[in-house]
């Protein structure tokens, strides 16, 4: 299994020296291949920074972060969204997906942008939309969607070009318990079935509880991981709230 | 303290005002063009010449500027609508920092106050320096002598423009000082987040509406073009033009709601091209942006047609105008007396004479008036060049050469030529006079003239030489009426005619084209019958005979009756038979017509051997001799000129109105949608789209979005420009496609750069985050 993410020692620093605000003092982990990693922390952790760093929205103040290989901090212009194209996946909390599309021409959108035929957008769509049960809802518009829908409909989008790292930002925010259980298992399916590799954010533990590894983040920094191992889901739950206990989340951290 | 912040605003905004400023400057400067051009200096010079131009011209810019003011006013309180709504959020801030409405409202005129004056002061500048340009354009357009160019400034056009365009910000500070008072401050600060769930059209309605759009259309092009010219020129071409044009309409509104459908339906089984890049994002968007749009494009692709028909047939009609002066009047001045029948006046006379030859009291006055009346008869008999040296000994100083002709006039029961017209009489407006027997007949061609004479003028009226000999006689036809013309040459067959007891054979089968005078004369519409000069001795000779025998037979009739009561009735019964008619040409040839050139070349010097002449004696002239002028070249030039400085101003006023404010509700259109989609770009980049490929996404949406109503106004503009071409044809006049190419290029210079503008802006306001 080799390192799909290497982060090493990054630091993200906002402001100026009168008023500095260190969003991330020092952070360095790994995510592996066939992995499905989820960071957790509070709000102002700095979990969101970190994931705007690694998706190249945001640059590092400093460290470096490498991507499959390739040594994102350094890119620039259109090799960075070269880059963005080729080997991440997006996946955001209010789904992001075109309006004046059908569900179909979004998924088409991502693979159409790497300028790929389409003869073979058609049968990735009909293999991706299988796997997440979307095939009778792609000729809608997402106004005819439900949530849960539109967020399958979104990580279609963000796999179809079989990134090396698919970027998850609370992709449950915005969904009822249902469709969250059944989107979070579907992720489980792709990252054990297609080998997808998944880096989530959340501030759900159960949410959390889907992934192999979970990271505590608090303050900048890794506070804690904890590995899943062969735990059923529900002890695996358990020990995250007992973390997020230690953290010093309060209670509506936790549901 | 709140006008800095007006003003700081702008400084930092300005480029979200470029759309706005830039129509408020080019409608400026534009209502101060067409203000001021009546203190124009080229313009100035051509009323020296042309009657009463500047008022005429004048008052029709006056009333389209009140037009023109409104139909601006709306496009800016339109537009600031716009601005106000991306701005909805920051005057939400300012109202939850504590700010009272007044105050924001405050801003708000602050703002516009500044941005108005800005572009008052720059489309002020950019007309003054324009209208100079316009003089020099003017001066050749419309050949003005112009020796020097003069800068003017009109002060009554700037005080216009600024009272016009300051009623215009006024009402819409007033429009948006309650607007404000009207938001709620919860819509201002959340409209971004509101999110709009759009509806899509159903695909098959709009292939529907589209097929049905194009038949409409076509049908619209049908009668138009074939419908409205189909028999002639019947009297309903205005309704059929009308039917046209409301069909147009309805096609061109039914095209743009279905076009977006239609076109995605066949781009989408493209697959290719639609899933190339962001094809697929582009054509969904544009479509979106068509489909919401409709009534706006279709007004807007309607604007554009009236201004391209309207600059550029206004452009060639003015050209055509000028031409056509040039072309029929070779000669300086036309002088004739078609139009009284003097040799009436003297039978009439020796008639009365001779039924009141008892009378003693009558007798007293004739005596006393003989005198009087044989000067007149003497004066009566003189050609027409005797008469006018009589009354200007000089004129004739000033005329290098001339020429006369005097037809005889022969009307007997029926014209010399009789002919079965009933083929020429399906086009009502043709029919000629109906004669007991079922037949038309040409009465109009009644004028014979000497070959000698008609040649000598036809070298200066740049007409064909005629040649016949012996009995031959040629008859030449000329109207402006093409489609009756071609019929009255090709059908009437020539047969020998007796003329008062002589007969003269054809020398050709058909009546030929030519013509004697010019439009405007009488001579012309009557056609020409030509002989040689032996034969126009014998008949006139003979024509005089008759004549005479007439009233010898008349007087001898009067003479038989007994009392004075049946002679006077005898006599009036005579006079209402209308024979005397036929006595006409007893004498002279009553009918005269006279051209001439002048010596002098410069058009200045005969305008103003012209004027003298219409000033001192046209009125003595044509009172007492009936000879009036015919055409001056002078009058006729400015006259043309006039008319074509009218059309052309007139045009490009309302053309070059229309099209700022169509361009300009594109641009904002395009605007407003694009300020609608940020978000949209924004998932874009973040699903990978580089800046380059999104620029070029914004650029093909802002090019068909602009493209298509000019493109729609081009097609209608073709079978437009077709029609009035058709209507030209048929005034013998022609469109002169050069000009139409260069209206058209310079339309289309606004239109892009409006659309650079456009895309620029729209860049920058996708980018912003």
């Amino acid at each position: 299994m080799g390192t799909i993410l290497k982060i090493d020692h990054i630091k993200k620093y906002y402001g100026n020296k009168s008023c500095l605000t260190k969003a991330i003092s020092d952070i360095s982990l790994e995510v592996q291949k066939k992995e499905f990693v989820a960071i957790m922390g509070s709000s102002g952790s700095g979990k969101t920074t970190l994931l705007n760093l690694v998706s190249t929205i945001d640059k590092v103040t400093a460290g470096s972060i490498v991507v499959n290989g390739t040594e994102i901090t350094k890119l620039k212009g259109n090799k960075l969204n070269k880059f963005r194209r080729d080997e991440l996946g997006f996946v955001f909390q209010d789904f992001n997906l075109l309006d004046t599309l059908t569900a179909y021409e979004n998924i088409a959108l991502a693979l159409s942008i790497q300028k790929v035929k389409p003869d073979i957008i058609k049968e990735r769509i009909a293999e991706i939309s299988g796997i997440l049960g979307i095939t009778e809802i792609l000729p809608k518009y997402p106004y005819q969607l439900s949530g849960g829908q539109k967020q399958r409909v979104a990580a279609a989008r963000a796999i179809i070009n079989k990134p090396s790292l698919i970027l998850a930002d609370e992709p449950t925010g915005a969904l009822d318990s249902k469709s969250a259980a059944m989107l979070l298992s579907q992720f489980r399916e792709l990252n054990e079935k297609n080998d997808a590799t998944i880096l989530m954010v959340t501030h759900d533990a159960f949410s959390a509880s889907y992934a192999n590894r979970v990271i505590f983040i608090k303050d900048g920094e890794v506070f804690h991981e904890i590995n899943r191992g062969n735990d059923k889901r529900n002890v695996f739950f358990n020990k995250i709230i007992d973390v997020i206990a230690l953290l010093g989340g309060d209670v509506s951290d936790v549901i | 303290m709140l006008f800095k912040l007006s003003y700081k605003n702008i400084k930092s905004g300005i480029k979200d005002y470029v759309v706005y400023f830039m129509t408020l400057a080019l409608g400026v400067s534009m209502f101060y063009l067409f203000n001021s051009l009546d203190s124009q200096s080229a313009i100035m010079k051509m009323n020296a010449s042309s009657f009463n131009l500047i008022e005429t011209l004048m008052s029709v810019i006056n009333i389209l500027s009140y037009f023109i003011s409104v139909i601006f006013g709306c496009l800016i309180i339109y537009a600031s609508r716009f601005l106000i709504r991306r701005r909805k959020n920051e005057f939400g801030i300012y109202l939850t920092l504590g700010m009272s409405k007044k105050q924001v409202s405050f801003i708000l005129v602050g703002e516009n106050l500044l941005i108005g004056l800005f572009s008052l002061v720059v489309g002020l500048l950019v007309g003054i320096f324009g209208s100079y340009f316009v003089s020099g354009l003017v001066a050749g357009l419309f050949e003005a002598d112009m020796t020097k160019f003069e800068f003017v400034l009109s002060k009554h056009a700037i005080i216009k423009t600024m009272i016009c365009f300051g009623i215009i910000f006024l009402v819409d500070i007033v429009f948006h000082v309650f607007q404000i008072g009207r938001y709620k401050l919860i819509d201002m600060l959340y409209e971004n987040r509101k999110s709009e769930s759009i509806k899509i059209k159903r695909i098959w309605p709009s292939i529907i509406v589209f097929m049905l759009s194009i038949i409409v259309l076509g049908i619209a092009y049908h009668i138009a073009l074939v419908d409205c010219f189909s028999d002639s020129f019947t009297s309903n071409i205005e309704i059929k033009l009308l039917v046209a044009i409301i069909l147009g309409c309805v096609g061109t509104l039914m095209f743009f709601w279905s076009v977006a459908g239609f076109a995605l339906r066949i781009l989408i089984h493209k697959s290719n091209i639609y899933y190339r890049n962001l094809n697929s994002f582009s054509y969904r968007q544009l479509s979106y942006q068509i489909n919401t749009n409709v009534v706006a494009m279709s007004i807007i692709c309607i604007l554009l047609f009236v201004t391209l028909c309207i600059t550029a047939t206004g452009f060639s009609l003015k050209q055509d105008l000028s031409n056509k002066a040039r072309k029929i009047m070779p000669f300086d001045i036309e002088i004739s007396n078609s139009t009284l029948r003097e040799g009436q006046q003297n039978v009439d006379d020796l008639l009365n004479d001779e039924v009141n030859k008892n009378d003693k009291e009558y007798k007293d006055i004739i005596k006393k008036d003989s005198k009087k009346r044989q000067k007149k008869y003497a004066f009566q008999r003189l050609g027409i060049k005797e008469k006018i040296n009589k009354l200007d000994s000089k004129y004739f100083d000033n005329v290098k050469e001339y020429a006369i002709v005097r037809p005889i006039s022969w009307v007997d029961n029926r014209g010399p030529l009789e002919i079965n017209t009933k083929s020429l009489s399906s086009d009502p407006n043709y029919k000629l006079a109906e004669r007991n027997d079922n037949r038309y007949s040409f009465s109009l061609f009644k004028n014979i003239y000497k070959q000698s004479e008609y040649n000598k003028l036809a070298k200066i009226t740049e007409s064909r030489q005629v040649s016949v000999k012996n009995d031959e006689y040629v008859v030449l036809f000329y109207s402006g009426k093409e489609n009756y013309q071609k019929a009255v040459l090709d059908e009437v067959e020539l047969n020998k005619i007796p003329i008062c007891g002589i007969e003269v054979t054809p020398k050709y089968k058909h009546i030929q084209y030519g013509r004697v005078t010019t439009e405007n004369s009488l001579a012309d519409s009557s056609g020409a019958i030509i002989v040689s000069d032996e034969m126009y001795a014998k008949l006139y000779k003979a024509i005089a005979k008759r004549n005479e025998d007439f009233i010898n037979n008349a007087i001898n009739e009067i003479n038989s009756k007994k009392t004075d009561e049946e002679k006077q009735n005898y006599l009036e019964r005579l006079g209402n038979s209308g024979k005397y008619y036929i006595v006409e040409n007893n004498g002279s040839p009553s009918y005269e017509v006279l051209v001439g050139n002048y010596k002098a070349n410069s058009t200045d010097v005969k305008r103003k051997i012209d004027r003298a002449f219409t000033d001192k004696f046209q009125d003595k002239l044509e009172m007492m001799t009936g000879f009036r002028i015919v055409n001056l070249r002078t009058t006729m030039l400015d006259e043309s000129v006039s008319i074509g400085v009218i059309v052309v101003f007139v045009g490009f006023y309302i053309g070059g109105g229309c099209l700022i404010v169509s361009v300009a509700l594109l641009a904002l259109k395009e605007l407003a949608n694009n300020t609608d989609s940020i978000g949209r770009y924004d998932v874009l980049r973040r699903i990978g789209a580089d800046e380059k490929m999104i620029n070029a996404s914004l650029f093909k949406q802002g090019f068909i979005f602009f493209m298509m109503p000019l493109v729609i106004a081009l097609i209608h503009c073709i079978f437009g420009i077709e029609f009035s071409n058709k209507i030209f044809v048929a005034s013998n006049s022609n469109l002169n496609m050069c000009t139409v190419l260069v209206v058209f290029a310079w339309i289309i210079v606004i239109y892009v750069t409006y659309f650079i503008v456009t895309y620029l802006n729209s860049k920058r306001i996708i980018k912003r985050k």
